[in-house]
């Protein structure tokens, strides 16, 4: 998987060239609303009129969604071209340039909700001398923290590049005082698998409400079973063995045909 | 940047953590917005503006507005309306935000004020 955080910071990565791709490539366009929308579902926001806010809005594709369920957001991004593409697009948002690793402030207690769509990764990396990856996570939650309304959600899909990163933010998020939750969705795939953070801030209630898209995302332990080197071996292109592997495929989150009578039948000689 | 935004944000530099203030406005050119009205938005939003910097906000830009919003204003559909256009479709295309507390300014281009720290 390609990481783009390791190429540059984000201010000189996301530049004219790359911003564009964000109006005409409807793959990313796909990925990004679908990303957005579960978000969006994640935080649960009671009613349409909420003031959400974006961290890392780019050229706002998850505003657009949010825009679409009836909030009103104020995006945050550190690319100029990002914002520009925005703003040429004719958001519905308000966008703001800004760092945030440097934290934010706006008025305590305001915001109704905060999504961010895949932006907590590039904090982790030190762009900077004396820039500390834990420390600008840090800052970010504590403004976070104080922007949004007490029992609100903030929900933070991000691609983590090792289990430690994962630590790290839950821990200078838990630290600033959210409750933190881990959902994965599709764990059994590497392609679709995709990581959300959701913070609570106060209240306890509605804690852990959500579970991740298809199940098991749990290890499960069993004892080793000894009879399993003593059964059967599936041919392969078999019913039994196509059967299994679409079975596989749909946990990885992929299109699969429905099994049916002709499933794995062998067509006719004369064919 | 529209009107609602100018009331929310405040100053972040380091010189004004924990006593941060909102920013005053040095407006350039103005534009009028497209956004629908949305009253649900307007009547939550009441619930968490700074109501009296906001007026005076909207009265540098030539907008009047009564000093105390009660319960029962929620009703007056007509005022409600105003209050959404002045809040959404009042768009700051350039200028500058002033802190009053620091004296630092954020410049404002193309509709997206800038801030980040000055030695970006």
């Amino acid at each position: 998987m390609s990481r783009p955080e390791e190429i540059a910071p984000p201010e000189y990565f996301y530049n004219e060239e790359e911003a564009n791709k964000y109006t005409t490539n409807s793959r990313i366009i796909e990925i990004q609303a679908k990303m957005s929308q579960r978000a969006i579902e994640l935080l649960n926001l009671p009613e349409p009129g909420c003031l959400v806010l974006d961290l890392g809005c780019g050229s706002g594709l998850s505003g657009e969604e949010l825009t679409e369920c009836g909030h009103f957001w104020i995006g945050l991004d550190i690319s100029k071209a990002m914002l520009d593409v925005a703003s040429e697009r004719g958001v519905e948002g308000d966008i703001i340039l800004s760092d945030l690793g440097d934290g934010f402030t706006f008025l305590p207690g305001t915001f109704d909700g905060a999504i961010s769509i895949s932006a907590l990764q590039w904090l982790c990396n030190a762009e900077k001398a004396d820039h500390n990856p834990y420390k600008r996570l840090a800052k970010l939650f504590e403004s976070l923290y104080s922007a949004l309304g007490r029992g609100r959600r903030a929900v933070f899909q991000f691609y983590p590049a090792h289990p430690q990163q994962i630590e790290m933010i839950t821990q200078a998020a838990v630290k600033c005082g959210f409750l933190a939750d881990l959902i994965i969705d599709f764990p059994n795939s590497t392609k679709a698998k995709k990581y959300y953070l959701v913070l609570y801030s106060g209240a306890h209630q509605n804690y852990k409400q959500f579970q991740p898209l298809d199940g098991d995302d749990q290890v499960k332990f069993s004892k080793r079973d000894k009879t399993h080197k003593k059964s059967k071996k599936m041919h392969k292109h078999s019913r039994e063995w196509i059967l299994e592997k679409k079975a596989k495929q749909r946990k990885q989150g992929k299109e699969v045909r429905h099994d049916s009578k002709y499933t794995g039948r062998k067509r006719k000689d004369k064919f | 940047m529209r009107l609602v935004t100018l009331n929310l944000l405040m100053c972040n530099s380091e010189e004004c953590s924990g006593r941060n203030q909102a920013l005053t406005l040095n407006p350039g050119e103005i534009t009028p917005g497209t956004t629908q009205f949305n009253h649900d938005l307007t009547i939550r939003m009441l619930g968490k503006l700074d109501w009296l910097a906001f007026v005076n906000a909207a009265l540098r830009l030539g907008h009047e507005l009564p000093d105390n919003i009660t319960e029962a204003d929620h009703q007056n559909s007509e005022l409600i309306q105003r209050i959404f256009d002045i809040l959404f479709n009042v768009e700051i295309q350039t200028g500058e935000l002033l802190c009053p507390n620091c004296n630092r300014t954020y410049p404002i281009e193309k509709g997206i004020p800038n801030m980040l720290p000055q030695d970006h």
